[in-house]
């Protein structure tokens, strides 16, 4: 496990709800964050991430104007949004399968359940520091790649591997 | 036109394509210092744990204004019904307390808004539960806050939470039952039409002029055959 320096990390949390921002600010305050950003709803949320440009933003699903999934579309936006590599943590009290799978195919990168706890929040913000995933451009979907784990057993076409339409963009080449 | 198709092909195969590109939020080289990580997380645990408790002062504050909220928009429906406004902000509310008790240190309060949750989320129609049971769930939250100790094992608290969620059980098997007698009645409905327009038809008779008799509510008794009948699903998730 890696040692992580919280205060050059800068965070955008994004909850109607102000004590679920209090809770969360406490949180990533006693992780030894200093720069977080708070925003009320999906529009301020999309400002602030443009305005700030942060390392991480945690955001809710069920917000106004426009929610957690439609957020995290905005952002994965290649032609529109001025940080599509932005990770997501989308935090939520929707705990069923239909949302986990919504998020993740909006480009969320980690998905988390309410209730909060510290140990869980430390973790998925140590999992996309150590871990960081590439991003996959395929069809309408632009995010992190949704294959976390390599199946052993796996004995399917190799897309990947064999498509001649896919390949692989270099590091300083971007889209 | 080939030009133009081509074109469409192309930007089909365009739109195919997967690009796989390297993680460009590399975080690692920024905040990974050196040190032992398992030293600082936990260090990092038990400072948050700490900052919660000491936020925890305010917490029976912010869950009894919840709760008023709760109340406040129960009487709004009793004065205006279910509106999608009152809907939209009674789940609202109910959701993000769900979310936040048990941080709170209020589990069991998490478990009923949960209830209430599932409730407004499954029932066919939002307009068939009484305002006196969302009162019934509010009260029960402010018994749990004023009367049980936070972070414990109570056997009041769950047995409340248990009853509420029999009773929120027992109106969503009701509606759900309901409305599948509905769906019975209404395919019967239409297969009856089916039929007696296939033989007007057969008998010359205009297909565009149905009997009337095809559009009464059939007797309960067909209604339930129908849904014998029938395999419709009107199972309750627990």
């Amino acid at each position: 496990m890696a040692k992580i320096d919280f205060e050059k990390l800068t965070f955008v949390i994004a909850d109607d709800n102000a004590h679920m921002r209090r809770i969360v600010r406490t949180l990533l305050r006693a992780f030894g964050s200093r720069e977080i950003y708070e925003a009320e709803d999906g529009a301020s949320a999309l400002e602030a991430v443009e305005n700030y440009m942060p390392d991480i933003l945690i955001t809710d699903i069920k917000m106004p104007i426009f929610d957690g999934i439609e957020l995290t579309q905005m952002i994965r936006n290649p032609d529109s949004s001025k940080h599509p590599y932005l990770p997501i943590i989308m935090l939520t009290a929707y705990s069923e399968r239909k949302r986990v799978l919504m998020a993740r195919d909006s480009g969320a990168t980690e998905f988390l359940c309410k209730p909060v706890s510290a140990n869980a929040l430390y973790k998925r913000i140590q999992n996309i520091i150590e871990n960081p995933r590439p991003f996959i451009k395929v069809g309408t979907y632009f995010g992190p790649d949704r294959r976390r784990n390599t199946d052993p057993n796996y004995n399917g076409d190799e897309r990947r591997a064999q498509d001649p339409n896919a390949f692989m963009i270099g590091e300083a080449v971007s889209i | 036109m080939t030009r133009q198709l081509d074109k469409m092909i192309e930007k089909v195969h365009q739109d195919d394509k997967l690009i796989v590109i390297p993680a460009q939020t590399d975080l690692r080289k920024r905040v990974v210092s050196t040190g032992s990580g398992n030293s600082a997380f936990r260090k990092a645990i038990k400072a948050a744990e700490e900052a919660i408790e000491e936020l925890s002062v305010e917490f029976d504050d912010w869950i009894q204004g919840d709760v008023e909220e709760i109340i406040k928009t129960c009487n709004l429906i009793k004065q205006d019904g279910w509106t999608e406004n009152n809907k939209d902000r009674l789940f609202t509310l109910t959701h993000d307390l769900k979310g936040q008790a048990t941080t709170l240190g209020y589990p069991v309060i998490t478990d009923i808004c949960n209830t209430l949750c599932h409730l407004l989320e499954k029932i066919p129609d939002t307009s068939n539960i009484s305002p006196r049971v969302v009162e019934t769930f509010a009260e029960s939250i402010n018994t749990i806050l004023n009367q049980c100790d936070k972070n414990e094992d109570n056997e009041k608290a769950f047995a409340i939470s248990s009853g509420l969620r029999q009773m929120a059980m027992k109106i969503l098997k009701h509606e759900l039952d309901k409305k599948a007698r509905q769906t019975a009645r209404e395919t019967e409905n239409t297969n009856t039409e089916h039929k007696k327009t296939s033989a007007q038809e057969a008998d010359g008779g205009s297909p565009m002029i149905p009997n009337e008799d095809v559009f009464k509510t059939p007797p309960v008794n067909e209604s339930l055959e129908a849904k014998q009948a029938e395999p419709v699903p009107a199972s309750v998730e627990e």
